[in-house]
């Protein structure tokens, strides 16, 4: 066995020698960004293949390579409601090599609620793309038809309805939490695996209620009984649903989606990347595949979209405390 | 027979050890998410003592033990390919998978192979290897772009 | 509807959409026959590709792959003993010591058959029950899942090797395996022993191909023989194979009906059907002590089983919109990005399209059959290749198969943990199978329960949620049947060894 000892040492001889050359990092010279881009960009997808967020970049790559010199390379990391592929995306190297989705409000309640390794700003954000309102719905035929026999039903017996949401410290989480602070009810908080788990549960009775997203009912509106959409107006794809605040409840609330790269990526490389996402974003072609897929276009550029997001923190860590979810 | 024994009642520490290791981690839990966690660690525990009673005090072990053709186990082979695997794993995202793999079709194919190391033998592994890290670029790289972990090679 | 079945059938047997069908075909079962890559990252990969297709060729191409990849997890179930997916997991019991024993052609060639027979039995209820099948997989709640797992894990007494007392801390060690990560109801962290990358728990895959192959590989090396099993091209061997296959309709369709029942449930599915059919096929079998030593007909249960559940698990995507596997999630997406809207209106609104896909994939079915028949030839060459070549690279493609499920190194660590863990765990008889199986009844056991525990704030006491409803009460019976059935069956081995005084040795694995 001489061999193999033979075989051992040298190994350990290239791991010290690979160990030593790991030490010099890289930084992105002003040649880098002139010459930006020279081969494809990373897009890290946070969560699992067919979702929401897949399918919206899956479009966006299906007409990419025609705004963009450089192909786009699609990259799972699902796992923890999205957190896995957020602190991917946040500890990334800054050189416009790598971009990756984020949603509100999981990119705030996340680091709020438990420890993780991102805070909501250790992104730049290119864009918002999706802005997605968020409806509370029964399914079609229940006894509950309307927003107040909801709401009645509660306080006559508080925690007597349940309601589903995709997860713990996810949008549906603060928007229910927001409902409870706003109606003043309680209702049994049911954290389910995903959306799909989510209508699953709901037909099949197991539920009372979803607080879910208009994309999700629009899919197939028959099966639902919409009670209320958490907008300032009603939207177009749901005329018949009432707001909220039309019923009295001031809950105005939606899961906004978009595309950041990690912070300090160079401001040219940046514009170069927004520009193509917003040459994408008018195509008809594109709007006509986001509205078929189900998904509410609401483009929106960075900086505004940055301000919003630490509006919206004020307003998450004052509901979470109240209700004890701040780590 | 009696190694058997031996070795039933390491493995039932090791299941206690295991139970208590987890045991303490379900104190931070709130209910009602600490009840199944509670409940499988019970019955992992219990099943570890019933190990235990069984090893040290049913008579008949060892019965069916014996029907087993010895094993044709080479010890130092076996060490060898475990620190192999582990020297490999933890080579590949600093060398890169593709040079690190090579590298270690070559060398295990080498050791294990009885043939004296000589200019002629080696030439048949690294045909092999590379072909093989070729094929595996083909699939994973070229067409289905897939990512690898990369290191300073590739 | 019957002329839009036929309609659907003609479309999809042009020219074109065969050749794109037979190409996914062959790269799905390449696909699943490499440890990692499996049916769902095939059919994501695939995605993309169909952009430029029309939406029934794009949809029947990924039909194609996850058929053909359902088949590739028993390649390498067969002759490595790694399952190519999690489905193939029951394949290994009694696939490899079929190779052991010199009849790996045998072994392949009837996976094939059973894979093509479970895949048409379940299209056909696909085709004409999917309206009620999908109805009844929604009554599927928590209490109703808890309970499938609980009957699941009755399974671990046949999966046990010389103990069942050891077999069941395998599969209560899969379990806590499975405790590791988030809390699902508060969703803080939990177990992880200060690694904050656990966080993500151990994800089924990576665990996997750890239990499985790095034992083998450890052990091809160890031991000095130069090939894993002496294999020797048999002539005829294809026609008395499928003939012998045929002979077996009642272990064929039993299989074939309990993949495509346990495959439509969403967040069960497919890859406990084959663990549940090899249950049952050896609960009826009257050689139940040749299972794990080589029965044929544990290979014919668990390929039928798990390719029963590919059309299965369609039925809830299809009448409802609810992916019911993570291929079917995927597939979903390939839907959504087609413009296609799933659910009841993809029959009404895109009939074209629906009776197309659903009629493609019988067609699927039978390009399997051809393309299964011509590679196996190939494939079974893979034992000819010597242990120090063939060791190394089935190491090198569990790396890259855990690696590339969502790029992650640490998946890479856990196999490799899993792995070494796996490989004192058989020294020691405790095979990987329970464990594993512990490992995906977990989740569902755990989510079943504090779901229901949940639930059970509204009012509803937690006595009428798991033990009131139809479904719960029969799952409870047949945990129940299922936990008595080896005792009777010892009891009866023991009368009759008491009748006759031949050394027919009665099933005592009881002891440990």
């Amino acid at each position: 066995m001489k061999k193999a000892y033979f075989i051992v040492i040298s190994l350990i001889t290239v791991m010290i020698i690979s160990a030593c050359s790991q030490l010099g990092g890289t930084t992105v010279s002003s040649e880098d960004i002139e010459k930006y881009p020279e081969t494809e960009i990373r897009n890290i997808v946070p969560f699992s293949a067919g979702g929401t967020t897949d399918v919206n970049q899956r479009i966006i790559e299906s007409l990419w390579k025609e705004h963009f010199p450089e192909n786009m390379v699609i990259e799972y990391k699902p796992g923890a409601g999205g957190e896995v592929g957020f602190t991917e995306l946040a500890k990334s190297q800054p050189d416009g090599y790598t971009m990756g989705s984020i949603n509100t409000p999981h990119i705030i309640l996340q680091p709020l609620g438990r420890n993780t390794e991102f805070e909501h700003d250790s992104f730049d954000i290119l864009a918002r793309l999706v802005h997605d309102p968020q409806v509370l719905a029964v399914k079609a035929g229940n006894d509950i038809k309307t927003l107040d026999q909801f709401v009645k039903k509660l306080k006559e017996k508080p925690g007597s309805l349940s309601v589903g949401l995709t997860g713990t410290l996810t949008g549906d989480h603060l928007t229910t939490l927001k409902f409870m602070e706003a109606a003043g009810v309680k209702v049994t908080l049911v954290p389910l695996a995903g959306s799909a788990d989510q209508v699953k549960q709901l037909l099949g009775g197991h539920i009372d209620a979803i607080m879910g997203n208009v994309g999700d009912v629009t899919k197939d509106i028959e099966q639902y009984k919409v009670l209320a959409i958490a907008t300032e107006e009603r939207h177009e794809w749901l005329p018949d649903v009432p707001t909220f605040k039309e019923q009295g409840i001031d809950l105005v609330a939606a899961i906004d989606r978009g595309l950041a790269v990690p912070k300090g990526t160079p401001k040219e490389i940046k514009e170069k990347l927004f520009n193509a996402l917003k040459e994408i974003n008018n195509l008809p072609e594109y709007k006509k595949k986001m509205k078929k897929a189900g998904l509410v276009q609401g483009f929106m550029p960075g900086e505004e979209w940055a301000e919003l997001i630490s509006k919206q923190k004020a307003e998450a860590e004052e509901i979470l405390k109240k209700y004890d979810l701040i780590k | 027979m009696q190694k058997e024994r031996v070795q039933d009642i390491v493995v039932s520490i090791i299941v206690l050890a295991i139970s208590f290791l987890f045991y303490i981690n379900t104190k931070t839990l709130t209910p009602p998410a600490d009840i199944f966690p509670k409940v499988v660690i019970g019955i992992f525990s219990i099943l570890g003592v019933i190990l235990l009673v069984k090893a040290i005090f049913y008579r008949k072990y060892g019965e069916e033990a014996d029907e087993e053709t010895p094993e044709k186990v080479d010890m130092k082979r076996r060490w060898f390919s475990i620190t192999g695997l582990l020297a490999y794993i933890f080579l590949v995202p600093i060398l890169g998978f593709y040079v690190t793999s090579g590298i270690y079709l070559v060398l295990v194919s080498i050791s294990l192979n009885d043939e004296k190391i000589s200019v002629k033998s080696l030439v048949k592994p690294i045909t092999i290897a590379s072909l093989v890290m070729l094929a595996l670029y083909g699939t994973f790289t070229v067409f289905l772009r897939v990512p690898v972990p990369g290191g300073i090679f590739i | 509807m019957l002329g839009e079945l036929l309609n659907g059938l003609l479309t999809s047997l042009n020219i074109s959409t065969l050749l794109i069908m037979s190409l996914a075909t062959m790269a799905g079962i390449i696909v699943g026959t490499l440890p990692g890559l499996s049916a769902t990252m095939g059919v994501a990969l695939l995605v993309p590709l169909t952009f430029g297709m029309d939406p029934a060729t794009g949809l029947l191409a990924l039909g194609s792959l996850y058929t053909g990849a359902m088949f590739g997890g028993a390649n390498s179930a067969i002759l490595i003993n790694t399952p190519g997916t999690p489905a193939a997991v029951a394949t290994t019991f009694d696939g490899y010591p079929l190779t052991q024993k010199g009849e790996a052609d045998k072994a392949l060639i009837t996976a094939l058959l059973a894979s093509v027979v479970g895949g048409i039995v379940g299209t056909i209820f696909l085709i004409f029950l999917s309206t009620p099948l999908a109805n009844f997989a929604l009554g599927f709640g928590p209490p109703e899942n808890f309970w499938l797992a609980v009957f699941g894990l009755t399974i671990i007494g046949s999966l046990a090797g010389r103990s069942i007392t050891k077999g069941l801390i395998g599969g209560i060690f899969g379990l806590m395996l499975a405790l590791i990560g988030m809390d699902p109801v508060s969703g803080s962290t939990r177990f992880t022993f200060g690694f904050y990358s656990l966080i993500e728990g151990i994800n089924l895959l990576p665990a996997m191909i750890g239990f499985f192959s790095i034992p083998q590989v450890i052990k091809m090396m160890e031991q000095k023989d130069k090939y894993i099993a002496k294999y020797e091209e048999r002539k005829g061997i294809y026609r008395k194979t499928i003939i012998e296959t045929l002979k077996k309709p009642v272990v064929l369709l039993r299989s074939s009906l309990i993949g495509t029942f346990v495959g439509m449930l969403p967040g069960a599915g497919g890859n406990v059907a084959g663990f549940v059919a090899y249950n049952e096929t050896k609960r009826f079998s009257k050689k139940p002590k040749e299972f794990g030593k080589g029965n044929i007909d544990g290979v014919v249960t668990s390929e039928s089983a798990n390719n029963a559940t590919v059309s299965s698990s369609l039925i809830p995507l299809l009448t409802l919109g609810i992916p019911g596997s993570p291929v079917a999630a995927v597939l979903l997406g390939g839907l959504l990005i087609h413009g296609l809207k799933p659910g009841a209106k993809l029959f009404t609104e895109s009939s074209g399209v629906a009776y197309t896909f659903i009629m493609g994939l019988l067609v699927a079915n039978v390009l399997l059959l051809l393309l299964g028949l011509l590679g196996t030839r190939f494939f079974v060459k893979a034992i000819a290749i010597p242990v120090h070549y063939l060791a190394p690279i089935i190491g090198v493609l569990a790396v890259i198969g855990s690696y590339s499920i969502r790029n992650s190194m640490l998946d890479v660590f856990v196999m490799l943990g899993c792995g070494i863990l796996g490989y004192f765990a058989l020294k020691v008889d405790i095979p990987p199978g329970p464990i594993v199986l512990g490992l995906v009844l977990g989740v569902i056991a755990e989510n079943g329960f504090v779901l229901s525990a949940l639930l059970s704030k509204t009012g509803t006491s937690m006595f009428t949620l798991f033990f009131t409803s139809p479904i719960c009460i029969v799952l409870i019976l047949l945990t129940a049947l299922s936990l008595i059935t080896p005792l009777l069956l010892n009891m009866r081995g023991r009368k009759k060894e008491n009748d006759n005084t031949e050394v027919d040795k009665p099933i005592q694995n009881i002891g440990g």
